[in-house]
């Protein structure tokens, strides 16, 4: 009976392992990879690139205003995002021709392998927290990421008109003066250790550079606006964020989304931790953003990890 | 007496008779389907390969009659390594994105066929060594070579085979249910 079970449970595995092939068309380019070793084989170091993959289709966008910490730096200003703030959007109907329109993209960017704390702090400029040995499953592998760029395509102000259009905002008018122009953010230098179950990535604040003389207030009520927020709440939005700059982080109405308390403030947990799936967990210190990815873990563990490594 | 000597001897013979570019043109292409075939990015897969063999290239230990079985076990993982994280950032990237369409599941991402995203985010959330037996295994390999991969008892392969069989199914079906 054990038997039958165990064919039964073998073939069912090997059928749905086998959904993985390949396919045929797939036909490795043994020349090219030969160069790009051989080029490896010569350089001494090479940084690791493994997140080129989740840059290249990764977009981010961070909210901000000008406000006491904006510095002009020639021709932009440069805003320090170092809270974190929470905005729920209703995103669900919008195609990715209208949010792309708001859309950041990340820049390639090297990802360097480091073998203990100190390495990531000469490479970062500054020292990671981690938790105390035996906290979290798994030796730590720890890279530092120096600087992300992440960057709009230039601004075409009818297709901003489109946008708001296409969701029934018909009350704004674009600037013209907008045309062409492109925002600019910037994450980094960011410490990233991953464990077993666990990846924690602590960044130095986010910065985010915009023309100057851009009204950056009027651009995200815009946005605001096509994500689904009434009119009044777009504006109140836009004032808030003017008056204390954050690095936003989106949360569609559907994500389980509750607050904890943590030593340094408040933390914020998206999803739902007695499901298999993985959650997500944001908080912030004075010069620190934390972003922390796991799975089989409970709120009692997350908050004793970021009371842990504060 | 004389084993360590003769041990000695023959590992020097091994690794004097190793031919990384032979080995890199017969193997490149196996290595490089193994590993799209785990994490389903074929670019990325090409990177993973590329990683695999530079490793093999600065182990010396590595290299000799055994560095198919080793190239096989450092290719899994290093897929499954990629597999787990592209699982655990597909859930944070979205929060991140203020202006991106409906964010995807962590099983969108990592596949557009709905039973690839399946397979792999239960090979993304299984002990990493049992999905590297089921994923070696799969591809075809005998105990014998499955043993020396993984560096294990020949003896003990197939309990642990099966054991891994079991999480791969228990994974499964508390995502999905039974099917």
């Amino acid at each position: 009976m054990g038997s039958n079970n165990d064919i039964n449970e073998s073939e069912g595995v090997e059928e749905r392992l086998n959904a993985l092939e390949p396919g045929n068309e797939f036909q490795p380019d043994v020349v090219r990879a030969r160069a790009r070793l051989r080029e490896r084989q010569g350089a001494p170091v090479q940084p690791r690139r493994v997140w080129v993959a989740w840059a290249a289709a990764a977009s981010l966008a961070l909210i901000v205003l000008p406000g006491p910490r904006a510095v002009a730096q020639q021709l932009w200003n440069r805003l320090v995002l170092d809270r974190v703030a929470v905005v729920r959007v209703d995103d669900e109907n919008l195609s990715e021709g209208i949010t792309a329109v708001f859309t950041m993209e990340a820049k390639p960017y090297a990802q360097e392998s480091v073998s203990d704390i100190a390495g990531a702090e000469r490479l970062a400029g500054f020292r990671p927290s981690l938790p105390p040995a035996g906290t979290l499953k798994g030796i730590p592998k720890l890279s530092v990421v120096k600087r992300l760029v992440l960057e709009t395509k230039p601004l075409k102000t009818s297709d901003i008109e489109q946008a708001l259009a296409r969701t029934g905002v018909r009350d704004i008018t674009v600037p013209r003066e907008w045309e062409g122009l492109t925002l600019m953010a910037e994450a980094g230098p960011v410490v990233v250790a991953e464990y077993d179950d666990v990846e924690v990535m602590q960044s130095a604040p986010f910065r985010m550079n915009i023309p100057m003389g851009f009204q950056f207030g009027r651009f995200m009520e815009m946005a605001f606006r096509v994500f689904g927020r009434r009119a009044s709440e777009a504006s109140s939005l836009g004032a808030k964020f003017e008056a204390n700059p954050a690095l936003v982080l989106h949360f569609p109405e559907r994500e389980p989304v509750h607050d904890v308390h943590l030593r340094s403030g408040t933390g914020i947990i998206v999803g739902d931790l007695s499901g298999p799936d993985v959650i997500c967990f944001f908080w912030n210190t004075a010069n620190r953003v934390y972003i922390v990815s796991a799975t089989n873990t409970s709120e009692e563990k997350l908050v004793a990890l970021a009371n842990a490594i504060q | 007496m004389h084993a360590p000597l003769e041990a000695a001897e023959a590992a020097a013979a091994s690794l004097a008779s190793f031919d990384f570019e032979a080995i890199f043109h017969s193997d490149y292409a196996r290595i490089a389907r193994v590993i799209a075939r785990v994490i389903g990015d074929r670019a990325r897969a090409e990177d993973l390969a590329v990683e695999t063999f530079w490793r093999l290239w600065k182990t010396p230990q590595a290299q000799g009659d055994h560095s198919g079985g080793w190239l096989y076990r450092t290719a899994v993982r290093l897929a499954l390594d990629e597999l787990r994280r592209r699982a655990r950032r597909a859930r944070y990237e979205p929060l991140l994105t203020l202006f991106c369409a409906s964010p995807r599941t962590p099983h969108e991402l990592l596949s557009s066929a709905e039973e690839q995203g399946r397979v792999r985010l239960v090979l993304a959330n299984i002990a990493s060594h049992q999905a590297a037996l089921l994923l070696l295994r799969s591809d075809g390999l005998p105990y014998d070579e499955l043993a020396a991969a993984l560096s294990m008892s020949p003896t003990s392969v197939g309990k642990l085979l099966s054991r891994a069989r079991a999480a791969f199914r228990k994974e499964y079906v508390k995502r999905y249910g039974q099917q």
